[in-house]
């Protein structure tokens, strides 16, 4: 910026003083920037951008104080003795005895604004908690997540045992590190036997998130190896749900069958990072005392945080320990490794949310603004009703100062009480926000109205107020004389219709674009429940079935045992088909492997291919009516010794064998090994949607059970009858088989589709209940102005009646007016609802942000809406007696 | 000596904002312009109260209006402004307010002092 438009920059912004201030000082101050402007540290570009922040910032220190002299200066000397608080008090009684006569016009504005304020402070909360406060940690911005990286797949995946010690070991960026893993147990002893949410935790867990237990204390390394005894340390809600039981410290709880001896309790503040993006934990115990083993280097199960050495970043930690991970995987021969990554806790924890948030933001700011239009506009109205008050006011002796005060009262005190309200509001909002939103949304149990939110409720409510207060007494000011000369009828002059119809028009665009991203979440939640997900849902009950892996230790007793089960469901009579699988449809959970196709082995160096896979029964495809395709489904002879086979779904058929007959193919898990048989295809079955609707239809491979087993399954049925009645029958017949397991999770396939849907629906919701706030404030906002026009000319319109203009005509007449305005507002809405719904990219499912079709809906029902408010009025006006209008003069 | 009435007034300016003081300091060399006092009050604070042109000239009009200052005249300074500048100097009331506000300081300092050392 060069000095002479800089200089002339200046000479603007000093038009925001006050004239007196201007006409004293004014020179001097444009004299001082020269002046400035000439010394060496100013002098160039970079010189020239301090110079300029140098001045404006002061004048934005500087001005709101020579005003408020100007105004108590002036004051002092013209009214002094009337400006204490008694006047305040006065006006302040005044403003109550207003709203007392208009309780309409009140109880209107109260209401408007509690809306908007209460929506923005429960949203205000919602992104300060999730998004801006802090990680509760000792100094969370050194904490990290750290994962290993696979080549071709972006993101963090969960590391191996030996790879994190060797880690632990050896790093130097990182001060400490340690890792989680979340296992559920089952609880015997106390009371029901029952699942508790489980993590097995390196010893240096809590000082990694720097923090203590409130009682007892943490884990020592010692009890960290294998062989030591079991110990617990237990969450604050769980310890009190075993009763708060201060001897609990010392005793032991059976969990999975093993005696943990209680050394902890966490305190009621203490959140876990698993809390955050995943679930709660109930229970901490040491690492070496989890499920699984801890020597395997390629199998990766173990979630990694860490803290970061002072002063070092995440890229650092990163390079080094990716260096020191490729030494590791050639040493031990593997390939497909690509790195470790390093990201802030902080992203890893709440990243993906921060798009979800942006959208329920911006919709509650449209709502924010909407309010305003509409409370601005009830102002106007009634500032324009009392200009003549306000002129008599003046022309008795009252200062512009003093009228000026009077309105600010006013709306500041409206402005109280809608806080009071707009408080009630965001609890409410709030309360509902946090008990309905998905499970996915991190941090929500942390939520609640604070000190913080309340001043921001406060902060927004008073610059409402100042701002309602302050635009129409100013806007009428200028018209007060010409209102005491001229009679009611003229009252509000031009500018104010203008600033009314611009209200109006302002409104009725926000209102369409939170109508369209509303109505673009519904078109998109409709087509995402009416996907085919290509199985049955109607008539189908679900129940999963763990057993803990000591009880079933070989795997001709896993057969055995859900053999049992199963033949125990089918021969309920309710129950048509039985069978299961470990990965139940929809629920988001996959198994991956890598495999080999026979007679394409890839090179030693070479990644193999990667499949998604499950177990089934030979019932599972009846039960869940997934269509065989060609060969056939698992048989009772597809046994341990049999064999091994397995079926494919289409999509992994065109996968490995496209243009070919995959029937007969062979394959293998893992690389080929001489010692183990080959897999042979068997059959092809039709794609289901794994991971959720708006999922693709998934390349499987199902494997029979007997000839992989495993100790946890989802039993499925398909009933007779209603399918919830069924599932207590399921329950029953698997108690029978051993009556100590809890089977918790159960239910029909029917709520189970509706579960894995739930995070859309409730966008859907949330983003149809902003918008129909919005249409009803909309709608309140342009019958206000239309009754209000109607009004204004009741007599104008009382003469064309008496000259015989037909009721059709007077209608039409005044909708002409109303619609041109909505005509205006919708094609402005139309413009920004095309330039905005891009954010709900990745929100929708099967419609583009800018469906054409939507877009017509949204904008005939809005147009229909506004109609309707314009119509009302105006049939009013129809049934005017015209000799009683023309008299209303 | 300061009379009863002074005394009140005096009362009623103390203690000083950060910036009528330093204004204050600056003025106690002699007369000077604006822009002379800003730089005086940037160099014996080392640069670190940096007042812009509107806070300057907002506290020399309240300054001004309170008593603490008056205009004066070009003491007799010449360059490329000097004879258009408006110049000001203490008052009698601007000085007492400093003297007082300056032994206010005095003595937080010295109770600091006091009890920061053994």
């Amino acid at each position: 910026m060069r000095g002479p438009t800089l200089l002339r920059l200046y000479r603007l912004l000093l038009g925001l003083y006050p004239r007196r201030f201007r006409e004293e000082f004014g020179e001097e101050l444009v004299r001082d920037a020269v002046s400035r402007a000439a010394e060496p540290r100013y002098g160039g570009g970079w010189g020239r951008m301090k110079l300029a922040g140098f001045l404006g910032l002061d004048v934005a220190r500087s001005v709101g104080r020579a005003w408020v002299r100007r105004w108590t200066h002036r004051d002092s000397r013209r009214e002094e003795g009337t400006m204490g608080t008694g006047s305040t008090l006065q006006d302040l009684r005044f403003a109550l005895r207003g709203f007392r006569r208009r309780p309409g016009f009140f109880g209107v504005a109260a209401a408007t604004l509690a809306l908007g304020v209460g929506a923005a402070t429960a949203m205000f909360s919602v992104v300060d908690g999730v998004l801006i406060r802090p990680l509760p940690y000792d100094q969370p911005d050194r904490l990290v997540q750290l994962g290993t990286r696979y080549e071709g797949f972006d993101g963090l995946a969960s590391s191996s045992p030996p790879d994190v010690f060797d880690w632990q070991e050896r790093t130097r960026t990182l001060e400490a590190l340690a890792a989680s893993r979340l296992e559920r147990l089952t609880l015997l002893g106390e009371g029901e036997p029952r699942q508790v949410d489980g993590a097995g935790v390196s010893a240096e867990y809590f000082q990694v998130l720097g923090v203590d237990p409130e009682r007892g204390r943490a884990f020592t390394v010692e009890e960290d190896r294998p062989g030591a005894a079991p110990v617990a340390v237990l969450s604050h809600a769980f310890w009190r749900e075993l009763g708060a039981d201060p001897s609990l410290l010392g005793r032991t709880l059976t969990l999975d069958g093993r005696a943990f001896g209680v050394v902890g309790v966490m305190s009621p503040d203490f959140h876990p990072p698993e809390a955050i993006y995943h679930q709660d934990v109930d229970v901490w115990y040491p690492l070496a005392h989890i499920g699984d083993p801890l020597d395997v280097r390629d199998a990766g199960f173990l979630q990694v945080i860490g803290r970061l050495a002072p002063g070092v970043d995440p890229e650092a930690a990163a390079q080094e320990l990716s260096a020191l991970e490729g030494a590791l995987a050639e040493a031990a021969g593997r390939t497909g490794i690509a790195g470790v990554g390093v990201e802030p806790l902080r992203d890893a924890t709440v990243g993906e949310v921060g798009n979800t948030i942006r959208v329920v933001l911006g919709a509650v700011a449209l709502l924010l603004l909407i309010a305003f239009a509409n409370v601005a506009n009830l102002f106007l109205v009634r500032a324009t009703e009392r200009q003549r008050e306000m002129a008599v006011r003046a022309s008795l002796g009252a200062s512009r100062g003093r009228l000026v005060r009077q309105l600010v009262t006013e709306s500041v005190a409206l402005a109280v009480v809608s806080t009071l309200l707009a408080v009630l509001v965001a609890y409410g909002a709030l309360e509902a926000f946090v008990a309905w939103s998905p499970a996915s949304l991190p941090r929500m149990s942390e939520l609640a109205v604070d000190a913080r939110v309340l001043s921001f409720a406060l902060l927004l409510s008073l610059l409402t107020g100042l701002l309602f207060g302050l635009v129409p007494a100013l806007s009428t000011r200028s018209a007060a004389g010409e209102a005491l000369r001229a009679g009611s009828r003229s009252g509000g002059g031009r500018r104010v219709g203008r600033l009314r119809s611009l209200l109006v028009v302002g409104e009725t665009a926000l209102a369409l674009v939170l109508f369209v991203g509303a109505g673009l979440l519904a078109n998109s939640f409709v087509r995402l429940v009416r996907v085919d997900p290509g199985f049955r849902t109607g008539d189908v009950a679900w129940l999963e079935v763990r057993v803990a892996g000591e009880e079933l230790p070989t795997p001709e007793e896993r057969v055995t045992f859900f053999e049992a089960v199963l033949g125990r469901a089918e021969s309920l009579p309710a129950v048509r088909a039985a069978g299961a699988t470990n990965n139940l449809p929809l629920s988001g959970n996959r198994t991956m492997a890598g495999i080999t196709v026979e007679g394409r082995e890839p090179a030693p160096d070479e990644p193999l291919l990667d499949a998604s896979w499950s177990l089934a029964t030979h019932g599972y495809f009846e039960a869940l009516d997934i269509p065989l395709r060609r060969g056939r489904t698992f048989t009772a002879a597809d046994g341990a010794d049999a064999p091994p086979v397995a079926l494919v779904s289409e999509a992994m058929a065109r996968r490995l064998w496209p243009g070919e007959d995959p029937l007969g193919r062979r394959f293998s898990f893992g690389r080929p090994d001489p010692d183990v048989p080959w897999t042979t295809v068997v059959g092809v079955v039709g794609d289901v949607r794994q991971q959720g609707l708006d999922g693709e239809g998934e390349a499987m491979v199902y494997v029979p059970f007997a000839q992989a087993p495993r100790t946890g399954l989802y039993v499925v049925a398909w009933t007779a009858g209603e399918p919830g009645d069924v599932v207590p029958g399921l329950r029953q017949a698997v108690w029978e088989v051993d009556p100590t397991l809890t089977l918790e999770r159960g239910g029909t396939m029917a709520s189970h589709m509706a579960a894995s849907v739930v995070e859309p629906r409730f966008y859907t919701v949330l983003l149809s209940v902003f918008a129909g706030s919005a249409l009803l404030l909309a709608f309140v906002g342009i019958y206000g102005t239309m009754a209000y026009t109607v009004e204004r000319r009741t007599h104008e319109l009382g003469v064309r009646m008496a000259l015989g203009a037909a009721r059709g005509d007077v209608v039409a007449l005044v909708v002409r007016q109303g619609a041109a305005l909505t005509a205006v507002g919708l094609g402005l809405g139309l413009l920004g609802a095309l330039a905005s719904t891009r954010v709900l990219e990745g929100m929708v499912y099967g419609v583009t942000p800018t469906d054409p079709a939507t877009m017509a809906v949204v904008v005939a029902a809005l147009a229909a809406v506004a109609l309707l408010a314009c119509w009302l009025p105006a049939r009013r006006a129809t049934r005017l007696d015209p000799v009683r209008s023309l008299r209303s003069e | 000596m300061t009379s009863g009435d002074e005394g009140g007034r005096l009362e009623r300016l103390l203690p000083l904002t950060p910036v009528v003081f330093h204004i204050l300091v600056a003025l106690a060399e002699g007369p000077a312009h604006g822009y002379a006092v800003a730089q005086e009050v940037e160099r014996v604070t080392d640069g670190r109260v940096r007042m812009g042109p509107g806070t300057l000239y907002g506290a020399l009009q309240r300054m001004r209006d309170d008593g603490l200052i008056d205009e004066a005249e070009n003491p007799g300074e010449e360059g490329a402004h000097a004879d258009r500048r408006r110049y000001y100097r203490l008052t009698a009331l601007g000085r007492d307010a400093l003297r007082a506000e300056a032994g206010r300081l005095a003595r937080a300092v010295d109770l600091a002092r006091a009890r920061l050392e053994p």
